[in-house]
């Protein structure tokens, strides 16, 4: 709507010039100023007119260029219910600017923003406190400490990790499920070895020790090995100066940490280098 | 969403996987299409089978207490302890006396 075209078609009366005669001879006013009054009156419906249509809508266009601005306020009050409204929509060409606000009575209120950044800064420190696509495009940027209370943090929205479990023959390998990274992430392998009574044996007399290794690998590129060695776990007495002894490998458990990896998706193993079977588990956490 | 897959082998359970992301499940469950299962009742692991150890027999010497015991029968003229040592040795042939 030309509201500028509008407030200014029709122009505002002039002050009567001073030899007008404003009364007539018997004290009535003149026709000159009942015309003025009336002129007067026009114009300010015209302009009030105008001023209402402008705090609602401005438009402007020129050539291609368009650009428009609108404010409302809205209430309905029915036996049902009552709403409120507040909305202010801007655009320019292409770009879009919005903010609303809505109360319902019966429940329910909502403020709407729509713009394709967003910032707040603080007029105290002048601090950039968070952006929308004003530090990046398409990224929420917090420029000052977040704090969340660790309850409402959401089940699997911080940790993110892979578990298997599983009794693992002689030299094979218990194999994670693939888990998914980001880019430059941090994983932290947690690899353990519990049950492993069916590695007993007999054991001579010997004065070295028997090791054991537990390759740990992702994707089949080695992260380390885990050690652990032949511990003897009963005896036995034989007669005279002889006896049994039996060994078993020790459980064990050691932590891994692969820094940088790329974005993906990656499997963690470890392979059983005890003689027999054992329970092994592995366990794969991205902490960065 | 994540789930719990458990893999069976002959009757036994052999591994158990938790947290495992949908779009990881496929390529679990194709490492071995007739083992892996999805498990929703958090199965755990089967026993792990015991080893048959070694059985060693007794080597027929005698302990010390049973030596000594012996030692000083004969010393007041009674070789029966001796004796009965000695049959045991016989009857199990092992250590460098055999």
């Amino acid at each position: 709507m030309p509201t500028s075209s509008a407030l200014l078609g029709l122009d505002q009366p002039p002050v009567l010039p001073q030899h007008v005669a404003r009364v007539t001879a018997d004290g009535r006013p003149t026709r000159y100023l009942l015309d003025w009054e009336q002129f007067t009156y026009q114009f300010q419906a015209s302009a009030l007119q105008s001023l209402d249509t402008r705090i609602e809508t401005v438009e402007s266009t020129s050539g291609d260029a368009f650009a428009s601005g609108e404010i409302y306020f809205a209430a309905k009050a029915t036996p049902a219910g009552a709403t409120a409204a507040y909305g202010l929509f801007l655009t320019a060409g292409d770009a879009f600017a919005g903010f609303e606000v809505l109360a319902l009575s019966v429940g329910g209120s909502a403020i709407n923003m729509t713009a394709d950044k967003l910032m707040f800064s603080d007029s105290g420190t002048a601090t950039a406190v968070f952006d929308y696509g004003v530090s990046t495009p398409g990224v929420f940027t917090f420029n000052v400490p977040v704090e969340i209370r660790n309850s409402d943090i959401g089940v699997a929205q911080v940790s993110n990790s892979v578990v298997a479990t599983g009794s693992v023959g002689a030299g094979s390998d218990l194999t994670t499920a693939a888990l998914t990274v980001r880019a430059g992430a941090r994983v932290d392998v947690l690899v353990t070895v519990s049950e492993t009574s069916a590695t007993i044996y007999l054991a001579s007399f010997s004065a070295s020790f028997i090791s054991r290794g537990f390759t740990v690998s992702y994707n089949s590129t080695p992260i380390g090995s885990m050690y652990s060695m032949d511990t003897i776990v009963a005896s036995n007495f034989l007669g005279g100066s002889s006896y049994a002894f039996y060994k078993a490998v020790t459980p064990s458990a050691e932590v891994f940490t692969v820094s940088g990896l790329p974005a993906g998706s990656y499997t963690f193993s470890v392979n059983n280098g005890a003689p027999a079977a054992v329970t092994m588990s592995i366990k794969a956490t991205e902490t960065k | 969403m994540t789930t719990a897959v458990i893999r069976v082998v002959g009757g036994r359970v052999v591994e158990r996987h938790e947290n495992v992301a949908a779009e990881a499940l496929d390529e679990l469950l194709a490492r071995a299409p007739d083992e892996f299962r999805i498990d929703l009742r958090n199965t755990p692991l089967s026993p792990t089978p015991q080893p048959v150890l070694p059985t060693v027999q007794p080597n027929g010497y005698p302990s010390i207490e049973e030596l000594t015991d012996a030692v000083l029968a004969f010393a007041d003229g009674d070789r029966a302890a001796l004796n009965t040592i000695r049959a045991r040795r016989r009857a199990t042939p092992t250590g460098p006396n055999a």
